[in-house]
């Protein structure tokens, strides 16, 4: 099975994960650094509003010298704004006039604001709070003090931020879930089509596809099945040229063996004819005819054995495979072949009768003997030499190795040996199918077809069949 | 076969790589945008202070010698105090000692103040002078002179605009503000009016008050929780340069006939050398001085004067007329 490195899965669930965290930080961190402003903002107007409403509110009774009004001013401030820790009034000499404290006030209270940027930032332990100053009558009539509280603003800010992160987290997970089922929408498809496409066969059906679906996914899965069709397609006819191809190269064989045959033939009809005439001039010579009957029987049995060996080469068939004799079959392709050999090229085989039967169609078994012993007579055409064949059993399969000493190929010629129409032999000599058609064959078959080869040296053919039984 | 794997390895790690850059670029981007969100505003320091580290409030020590100048609320603190508070620093510095200005509640507090020695010297309103407390404990120093008037001043009948009304006689059964029940322009010629027609306010108007502050009375009219109100003109004058708005939705009604302008009076048993240091430190803020000016502007003065023969006589004459305005009940609600 053919698995994801990175799953679609994964992916969108870790970037789903980085992008939440990433700009969920970043708008937790704007939002809180824009509502602390804003709201800073608007305590920082209403801290100063308050004070400067003490400061109009306390002229009367700063001009009444009430300072029991001042006092009172100030706790009335306190009751409807509970965020008000003190408020204080000062005289224009910096001496405190009233206030929201008893007796005894904090020291940093004991004089009017130091002034500086307004308002100061205070902090007592966790309580932080804001000072702010307002002039009454421009300080001539002294000054006030009022400290607001930032709990309460803090507090709405750390609301804000709790509301935010929980909408951070709520969308997480529903993001995180929705991107699990789209991933997981989209992954089960996948593997479909994945599966489907390592369990075609070009002879098989197609396998079923998510072609209904109207996103990405249907459109690859509809583009995959169309290429199926096309490769079987083609497949088709592919199989129905190699079948030409078979047929042609079977009819250039029988040409190329026709002379030989021919030959092979005319030697034993030449004498069958000489015995009939010499019986026929005597036909009454009954010792004559027991002399020349067994003779003239050889020869017609001769020639019917060579005619039947190439009317099965010559039959047109499909693929039957059957249990085959190697060793009956090589003699066959031999008896076709060794007609072409050139005197002084001698032809050894050591294929032992008790080899197990390979499986093959018997016909297309000859036509690829017949073709690499074709080759190698052609190979040895100038040469004197052997060509050996020699077979074993390994295993479940058995092993022919055709060996000649003929010119042989150089390693351009080798790479390029199974291409179809590719040969080197004058015209009307070779088709340029032979080996091609008998490597299809040899893998239609089961079975394998390998070459080695060295310019000068000879070629050596090894041939891997599939016994019968494996 | 060896197609595909050789392009099942390849995809892969292409896609992984892709990525991976993604992941590396995001953060990269990453500690700039959280730099940029962590932007808090926290921008200025939090100084260190202590509510439980406190300390006794010094006791006010009193100045040695300070001069506690008065005022009745003819102009409300709001109005009135940043012109008195510059009479007062204005005066501090002529005196060279501290001017305290004290602001009372209402007028009669000015002249308790003055009868029991709380203030050495007070303005008051012209109509105080009416008060015995006032009159036996303290006597009038120096005049203001009013804008365009002198020591002249008037008071005035002021309605809302929107309310329809024309004439005094359209106040019946209409709410009325008074000032307060020391005012000349604000109690006493109103009721002088009633009184000419045989009316009193409690049967005439619907509802009387005291606001004991004239800008108050004004402000109540504009606004519209009283229809009318009588009030001081120049008080008027001020409140319409400064409020043109609120000016604009009211309407005078009437115009008193000339009164005596309100008066600076000192307690009587003050120290002469004290008492001819005030006046010529008052009179001195009309030598064209800067803060002198700034005084009288904000006071709406033009000037300070001494009380002359023709004011006392007027002021004496203004006494008969209270004097008349009791008799004839006119006093009573």
């Amino acid at each position: 099975m053919n698995r994801a490195a990175f799953p679609l899965r994964t992916r969108i669930l870790l970037l789903l994960l980085l992008g939440v965290v990433l700009f969920g930080t970043i708008n937790v961190g704007l939002f809180r650094s824009l509502m602390l402003r804003g709201l800073r903002a608007s305590l920082e107007a209403q801290g100063q509003a308050l004070a400067d409403l003490m400061a109009e509110e306390g002229i009367p009774y700063l001009l009444r010298r009430d300072f029991g009004g001042l006092s009172a001013l100030g706790d009335a401030l306190r009751q409807r704004h509970p965020e008000v820790l003190y408020v204080v009034f000062y005289d224009p000499q910096g001496a405190v006039e009233a206030g929201t404290f008893s007796t005894d006030l904090p020291v940093f209270l004991q004089r009017p604001s130091p002034g500086g940027p307004a308002p100061r930032r205070y902090r007592d332990g966790s309580l932080s709070f804001l000072d702010f100053s307002g002039q009454v009558l421009g300080g001539r009539l002294g000054s006030v003090r009022v400290g607001l509280s930032e709990a309460p603003y803090r507090k709405r800010v750390a609301l804000g931020q709790w509301v935010l992160l929980s909408m951070v987290f709520l969308f997480f997970i529903a993001g995180s879930a929705g991107a699990a089922f789209i991933a997981q929408d989209v992954h089960r498809d996948a593997l479909v089509l994945t599966q489907a496409v390592e369990a075609f066969r070009l002879d098989g059906p197609v396998p079923p596809l998510p072609v209904g679906r109207r996103d990405e996914i249907g459109a690859v899965a509809r583009a995959v099945a169309e290429m199926m069709e096309r490769l079987r397609k083609l497949h088709r006819e592919h199989l129905g040229l190699l079948e030409r191809f078979r047929e042609v190269d079977r009819m250039a064989s029988v040409g190329l063996v026709a002379s030989g045959l021919a030959h092979d033939i005319n030697n034993p009809l030449s004498g069958l004819l000489v015995s009939l005439e010499r019986l026929a001039r005597d036909p009454g010579n009954r010792e004559k005819a027991q002399a020349y009957l067994p003779t003239m029987m050889e020869a017609a049995r001769h020639i019917r054995e060579v005619l039947q060996n190439l009317l099965a080469y010559v039959r047109r068939q499909r693929y039957a495979e059957e249990p085959v004799s190697l060793a009956e079959a090589f003699g066959k392709a031999r008896l076709l072949v060794e007609p072409r050999l050139q005197p002084g090229v001698l032809l050894e085989t050591d294929i032992p009768e008790d080899l197990p039967p390979v499986r093959f169609d018997p016909s297309c078994l000859l036509q690829v003997l017949l073709n690499l012993l074709l080759n190698a007579a052609d190979a040895m055409e100038s040469k004197s030499g052997r060509i050996t064949a020699e077979a074993r059993r390994e295993g479940d399969r058995v092993r022919l190795v055709l060996t000649d000493e003929g010119e042989g190929m150089d390693e351009e010629l080798l790479a390029r040996a199974f291409e179809p129409f590719l040969t080197t032999k004058p015209p009307g000599k070779g088709t340029g199918l032979g080996l091609p058609t008998s490597l299809r064959m040899m893998k239609d078959h089961g079975g394998d077809l390998l070459l080695r080869s060295r310019p000068g040296e000879g070629t050596t053919a090894t041939l891997l069949f599939r016994t019968w039984e494996a | 076969m060896s197609v595909r794997r050789a392009a099942a390895g390849r995809v892969p790690a292409r896609t992984g790589g892709r990525a991976g850059t993604a992941i590396l670029r995001a953060g990269l981007l990453a500690p700039f945008l959280l730099a940029l969100a962590s932007c808090s505003g926290d921008a200025a320091p939090y100084e260190g202070v202590s509510f439980r580290e406190k300390a006794p409030v010094p006791k006010e020590t009193a100045p040695a010698k300070a001069v506690r100048l008065g005022m009745a609320p003819i102009l409300s603190a709001r109005a009135g105090g940043e012109g008195f508070t510059l009479l007062a620093e204005a005066l501090s510095r002529r005196l060279s000692v501290p001017v305290v200005p004290l602001l009372g509640t209402d007028y009669r507090e000015i002249n308790a103040m003055l009868a029991f020695g709380q203030v050495e010297a007070g303005i008051v309103c012209t109509g105080a002078l009416s008060d015995p407390q006032l009159t036996e404990r303290g006597e009038v120093l120096l005049v203001p002179l009013l804008r365009g008037t002198g020591t002249v001043y008037h008071g005035l009948i002021v309605a809302g605009k929107e309310s329809g009304l024309r004439k005094f006689e359209d106040l019946r059964s209409r709410s009325f503000l008074f000032t307060d029940p020391l005012s000349l322009t604000g109690y006493f010629y109103p009721l002088s009016l009633l009184c000419e027609q045989g009316k009193r306010p409690g049967s005439f108007f619907s509802s009387v008050g005291f606001s004991h502050s004239h800008d108050r009375s004004l402000e109540a009219v504009a606004g519209g929780s009283a229809d009318a109100a009588a009030v001081d003109e120049t008080v008027y004058e001020l409140w319409r340069r400064a409020f043109p708005d609120s000016a604009a939705r009211t309407r005078v009604l009437l115009r008193s006939a000339d009164f005596p302008s309100p008066p600076i009076v000192v307690r009587k048993d003050l120290p002469p050398a004290e008492r001819e240091a005030l006046r010529k430190a008052l009179l001195d803020l009309g030598s064209g001085r800067a803060d002198g000016r700034a005084v009288l502007e904000a006071m709406g003065w033009t000037g300070i004067a001494e009380a002359d023969a023709d004011y006392l006589r007027r002021v004496e004459e203004l006494r008969r007329f209270y004097r008349n305005l009791h008799e004839q009940g006119c006093l009573s609600p």
